[in-house]
Formats: C-alpha cells, structure tokens, sequence
C-alpha cells in the first residue's frame, strides 16, 4: 500500500512538474517575394520604382558607386522546449526569408535573388 | 527493502533541487561544400541562384562583399544544491557553450564578377565556467546570447538613433551597408566599432 502510495506521488510529482513550450517570432520587413509577385520583372526593364511599388520599403538600401541595392530581409525563428524540472531542453531553428535586388545607373534592373524558407517550415 | 528503493530518489528530487538544460539553435541554411574554391570568376546572377541572397552584404571600393553563414550552437548547464552534503546555502553550477560555424565570403568586382571567395569554419569551446553561489544560482555562467543576435539589417534605419558612442561611429559601423561586414559574435571594441567601447 505504502509502495503504491509513494510510486503514485512521485508519477504526480513528474506530471505536475513537467511542461512544454512553443516558440516563434518574426522580425523583419512582410514576405512579399513570391514567385508569383515576382513575375514580370525582367533585368534591364524593370525599374527600382517598379520593385518598390511590388515589395514595399527594404530593410536596407546600399549604394555602390552609381549602383543601388534594395535588401529585404524576415527573420523566422522557431522553438520547441521540454521541461522536466531535472532536465530541460529547448531548440531554436532561425531561418532567413529574403530578396535582393541590384539596379544600374538608370535605376534599372541588373540581378536580383530571392529566397524563401520551405513551406513545410510554417 | 522496497521503501527503500524509492527513498534515495525522492530524497533526491527533494534535496539535489537540481536540474540540466540544454539549448541548441540553429541560424541559417548549410552551406554547399567546396563553393569557395569553384566560385573564382563567376557571375554574380550564378552565385545567387546557388546561394540565394547573403545574409551580410556591404559595398566596398572594388565593388561589393557579400557573406553566407551558418551556425550551430549549443548551450549546457547543470546546477544542483549542495544540501545533501549539509551545506543548504550553497548551489553548485557548470557550464558550457559550443559552436559550429560555417562562413563564406565572397567578393565581387563591378563587373559583378567574383574577385575572391573565402570560408572558414569551426566548431570549437566558446564558454564555459563553474560557481558555488548562496541558495539559488543568480549569476549565469555561460551566455551565447551575442551570438543570437538579429541580423543587422533590421536596425539600419534606427541607427542614427543609437545611443553614444556608437552614434557617433555611424561612418565606420560594419552595419551601415558600405563600410564592409563583420562575423557574428564580434566583440564591440574590436575593429571598426573599436570607438564604441564605453
């Protein structure tokens, strides 16, 4: 009786202490680079104002020389925790969505890349 | 015997009032293997259809630098208190932090052409320590929380609004998009942001 008694504390014990957690955060411009927003754009034609209008404000614009870069970047983190009181354990997967788009002279377009995190990500 | 046998667990979980944790994170995508020593002469279209946009860039006299990374980091500590041994105010705690990391760095002319691409990579110790503390554990002894920090470009338009010194270094901060790149981690008294140690 005395050995149920304490086997059914302790099982309590472990169930009252043990928790998860789920974690995720974005920070970062809104993901507008879709394939499907990007078609269209063709290097030498497609103007910095054009992209603009598409993407909205970057999160940074470089300039080299008479060149201009416009950089979009979202940060995605997510994570997962185990907590057992005697042992915890968290994991955190930070993934970089992100576009970059390089422009002449003439604000026209010269190279661009985009990357997007898989979907089964989300 | 029986009672016995659960004893020394529960005078365990009563008195050890101890417990591990782990952290691991993940930052970025891996990097294909050998890319710096086939990325000699290539066109910049080429390098970002295999690598997707970089996570660091900057403008530079030659043209551009641009950097890849990724990082694997894992944090461990484990604390317990001293009171089975009769010392009820004291707490025992260790730990330790790892990191692997992957960097490229790849810089192009303005031809948009690559004049040079670099990489290195590690996975070594960057932390550990052990300390007797009174009744709990208030002072921590491992962080990697520099190494977690948000890209740098999501502050690029706040930073005229940094606090000084680093206000004032603004011409030279590494973060400004044309006064070169730095790596996670790097210590703000080092290099460019050398002016911004307090």
């Amino acid at each position: 009786m005395a050995q149920r008694l304490t086997r059914t504390l302790v099982a309590g014990l472990v169930l009252l202490l043990a928790g998860c957690a789920q974690y995720r955060n974005d920070r970062g411009v809104e993901v507008n680079w879709q394939p499907g927003v990007l078609e269209g754009l063709v290097r030498g034609e497609t103007t910095r104002a054009d992209v603009l209008a598409r993407l909205g404000p970057p999160s940074q614009v470089i300039a080299s020389g008479d060149e201009t870069v416009l950089y979009y970047l979202n940060e995605h983190a997510e994570g997962e925790g185990l907590l057992l009181v005697l042992y915890n354990r968290f994991e955190v997967d930070t993934r970089y969505d992100r576009a970059i788009f390089f422009f002449d002279a003439g604000n026209r377009l010269t190279d661009y890349a985009t990357w997007l995190r898989p979907a089964a990500d989300d | 015997m029986t009672d016995s046998r659960w004893r020394l667990p529960l005078a365990s979980l009563a008195l050890l009032l101890g417990g591990c944790s782990q952290a691991f994170y993940q930052l970025g995508e891996p990097l294909p293997p050998a890319y710096e020593q086939e990325a000699g002469g290539q066109p910049l279209a080429a390098v970002l259809a295999e690598l997707g946009p970089p996570q660091r860039i900057s403008a530079t006299p030659a043209g551009f630098v641009m950097g890849w990374e990724h990082w694997r980091i894992a944090e461990a500590a484990v604390g317990l208190s001293l009171g089975f041994l009769g010392a009820d105010a004291l707490t025992v705690d260790w730990g330790d932090a790892r990191v692997a990391g992957d960097f490229l760095l790849v810089s192009f002319d303005h031809a948009h052409r690559v004049a040079r691409a670099d990489r290195v990579r590690w996975n070594s110790d960057v932390g550990g320590g052990a300390a007797v503390q009174p009744l709990v554990g208030v002072a921590p002894i491992v962080s990697v929380e520099d190494l977690l920090r948000p890209l740098p470009q999501h502050g690029w338009g706040a930073s005229n609004l940094l606090p000084m010194p680093a206000a004032q270094n603004l011409p030279n901060r590494p973060d400004q998009g044309a006064t070169g790149i730095e790596q996670r981690g790097t210590p703000a008294g080092a290099g460019q942001r050398s002016l911004e140690l307090d």
